[in-house]
């Protein structure tokens, strides 16, 4: 049988650990985690940033919101008047996470609307604010911006002034 | 409290398991955070970044294409920008739509993605007494993105990439 996890000092060169790295390591059935390749892991602790090569920076994580009751959960709705913007409450993972958000109204009007549940920039590290803006459709330009509803989700952020990571 | 972490024999094997907050790691009622005896792509996270506005952000500038058994693959990517949102519109415009037609669009902030970019594209016209993609109808038109962050997962997600060849590591 692979030697599968390891928890605690690494030595396999292929992990670039010559000089011995301390993290958590697991690699894939059959492949032995003191040998294989970055491509061989399937959960590795080293977070090499922007060396070439690097396998991963981390989890993809969702960051649990606050729900008006205090509760702990994973999406929260919001409702945003045109041109305005809703700040929900989020569980403190850090600043830099990236804000997820859906449109659910159903524009009944005889009229051209549109809103966003877009986010102007990354959360900070207990607040994710959505803001409803207009949008442009490719003929008619410009669509008037209404009030609008809909939900979000929070996925961990990394590095939030990289262009590219 | 219950137990959550597991590492060491699960009684078949050695293994690292971690059950969701509330649940029972040795009888879980939910589905587990992770589990290593499951031996495909864990949702590693391989690059990302953002940009005020483009059309077309190269993502592997960084960290170059990624290459699993050999092979550059299209990756999945987790990407939002600023038209993450819904709009209407009705009839009046200048090509593409005519009379009492209308378009109702829902969060379109959608993205090609290729082994070295990532690429807004938007909605084109679609004029029903017209078929076929020579017209210009169709997803595909170039858009520019503003207000973009994006993750690139260690994930195959395109045709030809979703066999057990790339989906589970370290099998070529």
């Amino acid at each position: 049988m692979a030697a599968r996890i390891l928890l605690g000092k690494s030595t396999n060169s292929n992990l670039g650990h010559s000089s011995g790295k301390f993290g958590l390591y697991i690699s894939a059935n059959g492949k032995d985690v003191t040998s294989c390749t970055k491509n061989e892991l399937t959960f590795s602790t080293d977070h090499i940033g922007n060396a070439s090569g690097a396998i991963d920076v981390g989890l993809f994580q969702n960051v649990p919101l606050i729900s008006s009751g205090g509760s702990e959960v994973r999406v929260v709705n919001f409702s945003t008047s045109a041109g305005a913007s809703a700040a929900l409450t989020t569980k403190n993972m850090g600043a830099g996470s990236i804000v997820y958000g859906t449109v659910t109204t159903n524009f009944t009007s005889n009229t051209n609307q549109s809103g966003t549940a877009a986010s102007s920039g990354f959360a900070s590290a207990t607040t994710a604010t959505v803001v409803n803006s207009g949008l442009t459709d490719s003929d008619t330009g410009a669509v008037t911006n209404v009030s609008v509803s809909g939900s979000i989700s929070v996925i961990k952020g990394f590095n939030s002034s990289a262009a590219l990571f | 409290m219950t137990a959550r972490v597991l590492l060491g024999s699960d009684g078949s094997t050695y293994a690292l398991k971690v059950a969701r907050k509330g649940d029972n790691v040795l009888s879980p009622s939910s589905p587990l955070l992770y589990d290593s005896t499951r031996s495909y792509w864990q949702g590693q996270v391989y690059a990302g970044g953002q940009a005020s506005s483009t059309s077309s952000v190269n993502w592997a500038a960084t960290k170059g294409s990624l290459s699993i058994g050999g092979t550059n693959v299209i990756p999945l990517i987790f990407a939002t920008d600023n038209q993450r949102g819904k709009y209407k519109t009705i009839a009046s415009v200048t090509s593409g739509l005519d009379g009492d037609d209308f378009r109702e669009v829902s969060n379109f902030a959608t993205f090609e993605t290729t082994t070295t970019s990532l690429n807004g594209v938007q909605f084109s016209n679609k004029n029903p007494s017209l078929s076929g993609a020579t017209n210009g109808e169709y997803m595909g038109g170039t858009r520019t993105s503003t207000g973009l962050k994006f993750l690139v997962l260690k994930i195959p997600c395109a045709f030809g990439f979703m066999s057990n060849t790339y989906m589970q590591p370290g099998t070529s």
